[in-house]
């Protein structure tokens, strides 16, 4: 068995190049006769080394006495001999022990692949021969014959791997052909295609924490396979494994970042709430403007600049109740991507990042009820199979429960006020047969508040989307989808009968996509599609509410655009050392009427007097348009095994924009599309970056620069009236700038204490230089935006203390965002008034929290019922009273000063979530 | 470890929900804050009307000052005047520092006519507004008033009180952008009047006060210190409904015995509607996490040479129209205003017959003599004394009635 295990892992150390497996030496004696545990015990305390096991399955067990210096290995093979009992050691030193057949050690990268940024499937050339003949741990199936004999030599042979328990797919796992040193990684949903000679292969599918599978394959011409595979060790999604591993060296991709929902779980939660966006923002490069503003900005962006998308299609308001929460359910989310630079080129519309969210796949086996209580939400989900092993789906929903929060919130007019929201999301995926896959998945989210009682808020986002994967060869696929999406808010107000009305907008969004990947030359991967998205708009209508209501109707003329795009990208392994990806997309926009333009005089600024004329443009004619190409490129070349350079270039461009005057997201901002005045946002970014890995990568490293210049943001005018306002381009402002940064990271992705370090210099600055003085802010000269923080530290920890219970602390440090600040007062209307610096002159007070929690498995027996598990989390642990925002008030004709802050105090809460 | 067995759960579970709002204190999120400010914008403030009241219009002219100072600093010595696009000119008078008041004997502007405001200071800037048209302001509908109660911001408790409201329209539906200023005066007593001072010499007594003249029964008024602006144009018809213009504690004692409160209309135009609210959401915010980023403010007055001098000031121009209302403390129903009693800590001290010993008390100040002590027989044997603002209301009103006052 050692002999074996040794020969796998030897193939295994090809591939990373040497590693020092093996060496955990241990003295002779010192153990002998204790239980299991005990010699865990003994063991982890002096060394690095960390087991998992079952405390059922090694009961019994006891060490047997050694005089010599041994291995690791060797001591456990002996004791374990005649137990039923296999291991596997991972070259970070965790330990793997369970009852049953032995594992063979996997393709390191393998998971990690499949979470990771270009979800690729990357060919593997140099996948070493491992004798075929040493099947003890592998299960060996019946041989499959494939395809009509058609005479030719060569045939391409694919198909999925999925999971025999679950159904769901195996992203990232190994299919190779040792006897042929050919193989390659299945892609985000388990696909696989290989091109081999006609005749018979062994395939070995093999993935972390599965049993490998030798498949026989008798290849008479070109056809599909499908395989399952076992999980190798029960329950090992416990353990957390955030396999990662190389990525951060060998992908070409730079500036992603990815969570998985499990990191996103650990981490100390605001009122018990694992919130998605709340997580991103610990990233490097990611921040906000402050605690219960919704939203982010990534690397200088604006909130408006994130494309947010869940399953494909956008969300508008991604925020809960202010924006202290994110509209997703995180028992859904499976993970999230951030890409924020070297943004691939399927992906447009927002010039800053995309914010990819991922709901998981449903267990295609068996129906799983979830849920959860904390002290702001209730949620539940259900998922299991349509029909067994040929589809599944994922239910759930979340809704806050109770108002009390609000009552205790510090504004008097917040604390007359309710709140109430939300979410319901559904997932499924149906398998038509080998060739067709069909997805679908819907998600609404809605939120309504009352704020000093006469006055609600309400808004809603709904959004779905189909699409159908298609394998037209074994080696070129595409997935056809159809998205919708829709943005509305209502504000109802009833202080008095006469004034009472109704305002609200509306935003409709529906595109059709066609993404093709094409995996036929060695060392390529092409991908090319196009899309097309209709928006339909409505920027706002009031109506009076009730008879009396003096209230006069009134309905802003809808807006109408279609925004199309080509693209075209290639990921090019040239070499070992070198990988490029390029890409091309080209977009086009046209805002379409019919609709009324009004015409300006040439030489005067933007007002309604000085409005020339009303174009009545008819239906269907163009308006406007605007098209340009977005090129994109990535490149990456390695320095040896653990570190490698990376840079990439990017250009984005955005025909939708967020118009808001308030600097956090706010329920009653509008989206608003170019159209003859408002020009299309272009961002750029140059980046570049060094990456390190260290202890057999298990601590990354990485420093990334970034320079991104951006033209035709939107800004606006002093004291501007944003609502129902048709004639918009009077209020708004061409703004343009620039934003660079240096971040740095070191994390540690596995082993028991695991998290990151991060720390991000960063300036962002905006010019607004119009040819009028009234369209100059700060003279026109470059001020800083609003979340311009220079300075950001970051520090993740999550460590396991036993199976059943973890910690984690978070620590987050920001220089305080700037503010524009009074600075004199004078006399005007009978009270003393003050005269404000310069746009954004000063800054707010530097921001620190510290947050902890605990989490607690209550179940840790496998075959019970129901799993539990209860997590506390404190929240801004130190009490930092953090300084949200400076106003003044002119109170009895005098000017007092105050600091708004959110959350001044310990906030402690317990969730408590349930599996069945 | 012994982890938390099922048993445990429901009862965690309970705890959970019922009792964490409790630990969860919010409070005291919003302090005092200091700006930390190097130097300050010395700025020219500019704030005139030009109005068809029987008082005048009035230019005030100041520069902006400090946080630490307290005082406006007025420029005195401009040459203020008014111009009409149609050629004439009129010469304001300075009539205290800063302050610029027309003859509305002498200067009579005419409803649509377009006006501008011409400046030139001491130092021979010149400054110049852009040219505003005279509008005619509608009448006022009605001045209410109804009880009604007030959450305070700081203290968080509940006030009764009164709310007074106002009606407006205009049936030519051309006014639109509305500005409101009001004037209170109430009238109030004090428990103790005194007969008048006391004096030591030639003999030492009280000199009473000249008659007509009350120790008993003042007056005071208040104007508005807030932006009061209304805006019909979302409406069809040109109507402001139940505009709040101010909010009167019944434990101010201003409702103690009679109240009246004068309001003054203006018509505005977009523009100066725009100015005057950008300078009101800027300084008048409540701090609500949605508030907007503070606006430049630029009105309609430029420093002839340099346009890039920041001047702070909008020149308007329309007719003013005023109402006035009563209320007086037995129409107030429930009887909301006995709650609090003002100078109810008032009380009287007796002294013995020693003039040295009142002289002393007298002298120590803030005290004034009320009454001689008698016995059954009319004798004296001692001396009362009160606390001087319980006893004389002329140091916290002016003893003389208004002219409009209805007793």
């Amino acid at each position: 068995m050692n002999k074996k295990l040794w020969i796998c892992l030897h193939g295994w150390l090809l591939l990373t190049g040497g590693s020092l497996f093996g060496q955990v030496m241990l003295p002779g004696g010192g153990y002998q006769g204790m239980s299991f545990p005990e010699f865990v015990e003994s063991v982890e305390q002096r060394s690095a080394v960390r087991f998992y096991f079952l405390p059922d399955q090694v009961a019994g067990i006891r060490m047997v006495q050694l005089n010599d210096e041994r291995s690791l290995e060797n001591i456990l093979s002996i004791s374990f001999k005649g137990n039923d009992l296999s291991f596997f050691i991972r070259d970070d030193f965790q330990v793997f022990v369970w009852s049953g057949a032995p594992i063979r050690a996997t393709l390191p990268p393998a998971r990690a692949q499949a979470l990771g940024v270009g979800r690729l499937s990357e060919e593997m050339t140099e996948l070493e021969h491992v004798p075929a003949t040493l099947d003890a741990g592998p299960q060996r199936r019946e041989e499959v014959r494939v395809g009509e004999d058609n005479g030719a030599s060569k045939a391409v042979l694919s198909g999925y791997v999925r999971d025999m328990e679950t159904g769901t797919p195996i992203a990232g796992a190994s299919v190779a052909v040792p006897a042929r040193n050919t193989g390659i990684y299945t892609d985000e949903e388990g696909y696989f295609t290989l091109t081999l000679p006609t005749g018979t292969h062994e395939l070995s599918i093999r993935s972390f924490g599965k049993s490998e599978v030798i498949q026989p394959v008798r290849l008479r011409g070109e056809g599909v396979i499908d395989v399952d595979m076992e999980d190798a060790v029960r329950e090992l999604d416990e353990v957390v494994i955030e396999a990662a591993r190389r990525g951060n060296v060998d992908d070409v991709q730079m500036g992603t970042n990815q969570l998985s929902i499990q990191s996103m779980k650990q981490m100390p939660a605001l009122l018990g709430e694992v919130d998605v966006i709340r997580s991103a923002i610990l990233l490097p490069g990611v921040q906000s403007v402050g605690e219960g503003s919704g939203g982010f900005n990534v690397r200088g962006g604006g909130v408006d600049q994130n494309l947010v998308l869940l399953e494909q299609a956008p969300v508008f308001n991604p925020n809960h109740m202010f924006g202290f929460f994110s509209a997703f359910h995180p028992d859904l989310v499976s993970d999230f991507t951030l890409y924020k630079s070297g943004i691939p080129a399927r992906y447009g519309g927002r010039i800053s990042s995309v914010f990819d969210v991922g709901i998981k796949d449903g267990n295609r086996k068996k129906y799983e009820l979830r849920g959860g209580i904390s002290p702001i939400t209730a949620r539940l989900s259900l998922e299991g199979p349509i029909i067994k092993n040929k589809g599944s789906f994922v239910i759930g929903g979340r809704s806050t429960y109770s108002n009390w929060l609000l009552s205790r919130l510090p504004d008097a007019g917040l604390r007359n006020s309710s709140a109430n929201f939300y979410d319901l999301n559904l997932a499924a995926s149906y398998d038509i047969n080998l060739n067709n896959r069909i997805d679908v998945s819907a998600y609404t989210s809605s939120d309504r508040f009352v704020l000093n009682g006469d006055t609600a808020f309400a808004y809603q986002n709904r959004n779905g989307s189909i699409s159908w994967k298609h394998l037209f060869s074994p080696d070129l696929y595409g997935v056809f989808s159809a998205v919708y999406s829709s943005y509305a808010y209502q504000v109802t107000s009833e202080s008095t009968e006469e004034d009472a009305y109704e305002l609200g907008y509306d935003l409709g969004y529906a595109e059709a996509k066609a993404d093709m990947s094409w995996l036929k030359f060695t060392g390529h991967h092409l991908r090319f599609g196009a899309s097309a998205i209709r928006y339909v708009l409505n920027p706002g209508y009031q109506n009076p509410l009730g008879a009396v209501s003096l209230v006069q109707p009134e309905v802003l003329q809808t807006e109408r655009a279609l925004e199309s795009a080509l693209y075209l990208s290639d990921e090019w392994r040239v070499n070992e050392r070198l990988s490029i990806s390029g890409g091309l997309r080209y977009s086009f926009f046209a805002a379409y009427g019919p609709r009324d333009i009004y015409e300006y005089g040439t030489n005067a600024p933007k007002e309604i007097s000085t409005i020339t004329d009303t174009i009545q443009v008819a239906k269907g004619s163009v308006i406007q348009t605007y098209q340009g190409p977005e090129f994109r490129l990535a490149i990456r070349l390695s320095i040896d095994e653990s570190s490698s350079v990376k840079a990439s270039y990017n250009r984005m461009r955005q025909y939708l924009h967020r118009v808001s005057n308030t600097i956090s997201i706010s329920p009653t901002d509008t989206w608003k599309l170019s159209d003859r005045y408002i020009r299309p946002q272009v961002g750029d970014q140059y980046a570049i970056g060094y990456f390190r890995n260290f202890r057999q990568n298990t601590i990354e490293t990485s420093v990334e620069l970034y320079y991104k210049p951006f033209q035709n943001i939107i800004d606006y005018k002093g004291g501007a009236d944003l609502l129902l306002n048709s004639h918009l381009e009077t209020e708004l402002l061409n703004a343009t700038g620039k934003a660079y940064g240096i971040e740095l990271m070191i994390s540690k992705n596995s082993g028991r204490l695991n998290g990151w370090i991060s720390y991000t210099y960063a300036r962002t600055f905006v010019q607004v230089d119009g040819p009028f003085i009234e369209e100059k802010v700060n003279r026109g000269e470059l001020f800083p935006a609003n979340f311009d923080k220079p300075h950001d530290v970051t520090a993740v920890a999550n460590y396991k203390i036993t199976r059943r219970y973890s910690v984690s602390g978070t620590m987050t440090y920001s220089t305080g965002r700037p503010i524009t600040l009074p600075v004199a007062q004078y006399q005007y209307g009978n009270s003393t008034r003050v005269f404000y610096s310069d746009r954004n002159a000063y800054r707010i007070p530097d921001y620190f929290r510290t947050d902890v929690s605990l989490n607690v498995d209550t179940s840790h027996k496998l075959k019970k019922l129901a799993h539990s598990s209860w997590s506390f989390s404190v929240y801004n642990l130190l009490g930092r009273a953090n300084v949200y925002s400076v106003f003044f008030v002119a109170e009895k004709g005098e000017i007092n000063g105050y600091q708004l802050s959110i959350f001044s105090k310990p906030i402690l809460t317990a969730t408590y979530n349930f599996r069945m | 470890m012994q982890g938390i067995n099922d048993s445990n759960t429901w009862w965690i579970l309970a705890a959970l929900i019922l009792g964490l709002p409790l630990l969860m204190l919010l409070d005291g999120c919003r302090e005092p804050y200091e700006p930390d400010i190097v130097g300050f914008a010395d700025l020219l403030v500019v704030e005139g009307r030009l109005t068809n009241d029987t008082a005048g219009s009035v230019v005030l002219l100041s520069r902006s000052y400090g946080f630490e100072l307290e005082k406006v600093i007025p420029v005195s010595g401009a040459l203020v005047q008014f111009e009409s696009a149609s050629g004439t000119t009129y010469v304001l008078p300075e009539l205290e520092n800063g302050r610029y008041v027309s003859d509305p004997a002498v200067f009579d502007p005419v409803i649509g006519e377009s006006y501008r405001l011409y400046v030139r200071t001491v130092d021979g800037k010149e400054y110049v507004s852009s040219y505003e048209e005279m509008k005619a302001t509608p009448a006022i509908e009605s001045v209410d008033w109804q009880i009604g109660t007030k959450e305070r911001d700081v203290s968080g408790l509940i006030r009764d009180g009164v709310y007074i409201t106002l009606n407006t329209r205009d049936p030519e539906n051309n006014s639109r952008y509305y500005r409101w200023t009001w004037k209170e005066v109430w009238e109030f007593r004090v428990p103790f009047p005194i007969k008048g001072p006391w004096v030591w010499e030639p003999t030492p007594g009280v000199v009473p006060v000249a008659p007509g003249v009350s120790t008993e029964v003042c007056f005071r008024n208040e104007s508005s210190t807030a932006f009061l602006l209304g805006t019909s144009r979302q409406l069809d018809d040109d109507v402001i409904v139940e505009f709040p213009l101010t909010f009167v504690d019944a434990r101010s004692g201003k409702l103690g015995y009679g109240y009246s409160i004068e309001v003054d209309q203006y018509t505005l135009s977009e523009e100066e509607y725009t100015f005057l609210q950008t300078l009101k959401k800027n300084t008048e915010t409540t701090g609500s996490i949605f508030d907007p980023i503070p606006a430049e403010i630029s009105g309609n007055i430029r420093n002839m040479a340099d346009s890039t001098e920041v001047v702070i000031g909008y020149f308007g121009a329309s007719t003013v129209t005023k109402d006035r209302i009563f209320i007086k403390r037995n129409e107030i129903d429930p009887p909301i205003v006995d709650v609090y009693i003002p100078f109810r800590a008032c009380e009287t001290m007796s002294l013995p017959l020693n003039l040295t010993e009142l002289r002393t008390k007298l002298e120590s100040g803030g005290l004034s003599f009320y009454d001689t002590i008698r016995d059954p027989f009319g004798n004296p044997v001692g001396f009362s004394i009160v606390a001087s603002s319980c006893g004389d209301c002329r140091l916290s009103g002016s003893p003389d009635k208004p002219s409009f006052w209805p007793w």
